[in-house]
């Protein structure tokens, strides 16, 4: 297990250099000079190589990349183009907003996807897996940003159940914040959990150890939870890390919706702007994200998979 | 009893999308109003007789903005799965067909771009190319890209297998031929139902990408850029985002349930 | 009384394309320490009667919808769920055909050996453990200790049947169920086991029914041996009457593809057809369209099994 947690670490350094190399192409193909952009049409030529000095837009490309690269990995992004903020600063204060929100819908997905889709698994065909037909098809249609609208209109507009918009300040009012938009988050992900939950542990279900616990003596639910679920869980996992992806990009459209001061809307904001190193900063930091997420997801198949560690 | 029923469903869905896409083309005569008429008069007003799903906060009938939205929303939702099949396709079949280094380089590419959510793909082609309707194609078209080399590679692989492809080789047939002549039609059943389920995941992308000010800019409505508009006073009037959100729902329920219609018939095996 | 009477066991399939009926009015009875073989070519119908006798054949599309299996004078058809568990590894334990995936991939093998125990003996962890471990020996594991903590994919399809076995035999059950336990193995290895269940039935006297297509596997190993065709018993004798004096086509036919030292008959002899498709059946005597002895009831009616004069049952017109 340890040498399979090394082997799969070292892993993650090549992939880390090649989305770095993705995010640098992307942005260097940008149409127009981003210091034309920054400083308006009407700039001096002085102003503006002047600028380009200040951002090393002036030296060749291969040592703008080294440079990209060793900011990245030194998480040093310097200062904001449009308002010379520290881009550190900026960050520190959006992450906690997107990580807790990811955190939070995780949870809520997990908790009512899986037991919804074992149920459904189980009791096939009956009421409830008729009613979680219904809910996968509405959830996979549904995009989150409009059902984020709707729980607004429903929750903080009318009813006044909740805050509207912001983050939030004090650990109460922040948490009371992050409701609406993590159930966003949460319910759209719980219905795709729970279809993979159920078609996993309707094909496991059929296996031949299945048969063996019943033929132990196995009472029927622990055959289900003791024997099935957890091997049905290891498609679920590697299924939900992929599906993890599009909830950490659905962060910035749900941030945007309760006006939530993340990550997401730090982006945004800095694409507007046409901030170049903001913009920059941001994808890195979803890009580890990404990367992050990928890792923690084989490693949690590795935990639950004992076959795993031999290949 | 459950094939009838799956029936029932496919031939609603079908019909919705073939509505849907109906209702785009003909917009601009069914419209009745314009969508950019401006009227302080009648804005943030609720459903009535003479605006049937309200008007926005500039007085523009909701209605006729969600009828003429549609044409953005449905053509980049089916443009940008097109293109990207059109690329995706040949470079899955060239990799799997050639293997070795080509497919090494091209599978390494795909795994990446796979990796990362097509938002956040969107969200970075929108920041490099400026947004606009255009870049809002590539944007989804590179999102979708990975998915159509994979599907195509691992079909190609498959076949490669065949005898009667060696048959072809040895009559002397060309590579690009033999890709038209048997491996092309033999993964168009998956390709068919991957477009129309690609193609809801398409519109829902446009949606978050205009929804973010990425898309198509105002004043030409689209359904996410209407959600935008209706934020900035949802206490007042609710309704362009509203209906511009049920609308969207709808669309990609409709690819949604031809896709998945479409799946279950050709894998009756798979019990989803 | 007998410890198993399994009387006119019906267990019908619902298909899509039809009924099948897979166990057709089945009837056999078996004594405490004693062993039954029940041979038959694939699909006669004789893994799910085996998997009858514990209640275990797959609802849907299978289902028991008539007869009785009375186990120590309980009905196991009709029995509630608290005591069909207890009776479930307990009372009867079963050996499946296939080691490769009879075991739970992320459960340790001593665990799911373990949790036998503890369901049946009411042991502690700590002497479900130990009991596993000795199990594991008893079946001739070496370093039992060891591989009761590894995990099934660590181990060789022998031993994972090893393993098995040791599974079935930790609560000391009166009827042991072996579903063609030598089937998906090397044959070297096929020799091994049935040289160990040979062992373990002199020493633990546990009952056996042996499941089996391969007439060599069960000559030396079970006292009376049942065929079935097609849903049927159609002959039910002693192991030793069974191969001197066959007496249903079907046997005979099925010992005559059996390969022999002795025959010095360059080809195999085998059953001329194959067994027809389960909702085409011939009416009258099942092996009507396959048997070279047919006679004009046999298209009629279906023969009864009637004892014969070397004390044999069969169940054929032609030799009534």
């Amino acid at each position: 297990m340890g040498g399979y947690i090394l082997r799969r670490g070292l892993e993650v350094i090549p992939t880390v250099l090649l989305v770095l190399t993705l995010v640098f192409l992307a942005l260097r193909i940008m149409p127009g000079d981003p210091a034309v952009a920054a400083l308006g049409e009407f700039a001096t030529p002085d102003a503006i190589e002047r600028f380009r000095e200040k951002l090393g837009l002036n030296q060749p490309l291969w040592m703008q990349y080294f440079s990209f690269i060793g900011q990245a990995l030194t998480a040093d992004f310097g200062r904001s183009m449009s308002n010379n903020t520290s881009i550190n600063e900026l960050l520190a204060q959006a992450l906690p907003y997107t990580i807790s929100l990811g955190i939070a819908a995780t949870v809520i997905g997990i908790v009512i996807g899986i037991p919804l889709g074992a149920m459904t698994a189980v009791h096939r065909n009956g009421a409830l897996d008729g009613f979680g037909r219904v809910f996968a098809l509405i959830g996979f249609s549904l995009p989150d940003f409009y059902f984020g609208v709707l729980l607004l209109l429903v929750f903080s507009l009318h009813l006044d159940w909740f805050p509207m918009l912001g983050g939030g300040k004090g650990f109460l009012d922040q948490l009371h914040h992050l409701v609406l938009p993590s159930i966003t988050l949460g319910v759209v992900m719980a219905a795709f959990v729970m279809r993979l939950t159920r078609s996993s542990l309707l094909e496991v279900l059929r296996k031949d150890y299945v048969r063996t616990a019943r033929g132990k003596g196995v009472a029927e639910g622990w055959v289900i939870f003791k024997h099935a679920l957890r091997n049905a869980l290891i498609p679920v996992t590697t299924g939900l890390g992929i599906y993890l992806l599009t909830t950490l990009s659905g962060t910035i459209t749900v941030e945007l919706v309760f006006s939530r001061p993340g990550l997401g809307t730090l982006l945004i904001s800095g694409v507007s702007a046409r901030d170049y190193t903001l913009v920059q900063a941001g994808l890195v930091v979803f890009a580890f994200f990404v990367v992050a997420v990928n890792l923690a997801t084989d490693l949690l198949c590795a935990a639950i998979d004992p076959r795993i560690t031999l290949r | 009893m459950k094939y009838l029923m799956a029936n029932k469903l496919t031939a609603v869905g079908a019909a919705l999308c073939v509505l849907l896409i109906a209702v785009a083309a003909l917009s601009p005569w069914i419209a009745p109003q314009d969508p950019l008429e401006q009227s302080f008069l009648t804005a943030n007003q609720g459903p009535s007789e003479d605006h049937w799903l309200g008007t926005d906060a500039f007085g523009r009938d909701v209605l006729s903005r969600v009828l003429i939205g549609s044409r953005v929303s449905l053509s980049i939702g089916i443009i940008a799965p097109l293109l990207s099949a059109l690329f995706g396709v040949w470079a899955g079949m060239i990799a799997g067909y050639l293997g070795g280094w080509t497919d090494r380089l091209l599978s390494r590419f795909s795994d990446l771009l796979m990796s990362f959510p097509s938002l956040l793909l969107g969200v970075m082609v929108a920041a490099a190319l400026g947004p606009s309707f255009e870049s809002a194609v590539i944007a989804i078209a590179v999102a979708l890209f990975p998915r159509f080399v994979r599907l195509s590679r691992s079909a190609t692989q498959v076949l490669k297998r065949e005898p009667f492809i060696d048959a072809s080789i040895a009559s002397g047939r060309g590579t690009v031929s033999i890709m038209l002549k048997h491996v092309l039609p033999n993964i168009a059943g998956p390709l068919v139902v991957a477009l129309s389920l690609w193609i809801a995941t398409a519109i829902r992308l446009e949606a978050a990408l205009s929804f973010l000010g990425l898309g198509a800019q105002p004043p030409t409505p689209s359904w996410g850029n209407m959600i935008r508009d209706g934020m900035t006073d949802l206490v007042g009037d609710p309704w362009p985002a509203a209906f511009a959100g049920a609308a969207i729902t709808l669309a990609v329920l409709a690819f949604n349930m031809v896709g998945d219609a479409l799946r279950d018939m050709l894998d009756p095996e798979i019990d989803t | 009384m007998s410890l198993l009477t399994v009387s006119d066991l019906r267990v019908h399939l619902f298909t899509p394309r039809g009924l099948v009926r897979a166990v057709d009015g089945v009837s056999f009875a078996l004594e405490a320490g004693r062993s039954l073989g029940i041979v038959g070519e694939s699909g006669c119908g004789k893994t799910m009667t085996a998997l009858a006798m514990m209640r275990l054949i797959p609802t849907p599309p299978a289902q028991i919808v008539g007869g009785s299996i009375l186990f120590d004078g309980q009905d196991v058809v009709t029995m509630d769920a608290e005591r069909l568990r207890a009776l479930r590894g307990g009372d009867i334990a079963m050996i499946y055909q296939d080691p490769m995936t009879t075991l739970n991939p992320v459960l340790t093998v001593g665990e799911q050996i373990a949790e036998a125990v503890r369901l049946h003996r009411h042991d502690g962890r700590t002497a479900a453990w130990a009991r596993a471990v000795e199990m594991l020996k008893l079946v001739g594991i070496p370093d039992p200790a060891r591989v009761a903590s590894a995990y099934p994919h660590q181990l060789s399809g022998g031993m994972r049947q090893r393993a098995v076995i040791a599974m079935a035999l930790a609560c000391d059950p009166k009827l042991l169920i072996a579903d063609e336990p030598t089937t998906a193995l090397d044959v070297t290895i096929q020799a091994q086991i049935l040289e160990l269940l040979r062992r373990l039935q002199g020493e633990l006297g546990t009952a056996i029914i042996l499941i089996t297509h391969d007439l060599g596997v069960i000559a030396d190993l079970v006292d009376d041996v049942a065929v079935m065709y097609a849903g049927k018993v159609v002959e039910h004798t002693a192991v030793r009457t069974l191969f001197n004096d066959p007496k249903h086509p079907y046997t005979r036919g099925l010992l005559n593809s059996v390969p022999s030292l002795e025959t010095r008959e360059r080809r195999l002899r085998t059953i001329e057809g194959t067994v027809p498709p389960a909702h085409a059946m011939p009416a009258g005597c099942r092996f009507n369209p396959r048997c070279g002895q047919v006679r004009p009831e046999c298209h009629d009616r279906e023969p009864p099994l009637v004892v014969l004069d070397n004390g044999s049952r069969a169940a054929c017109w032609a030799l009534s």
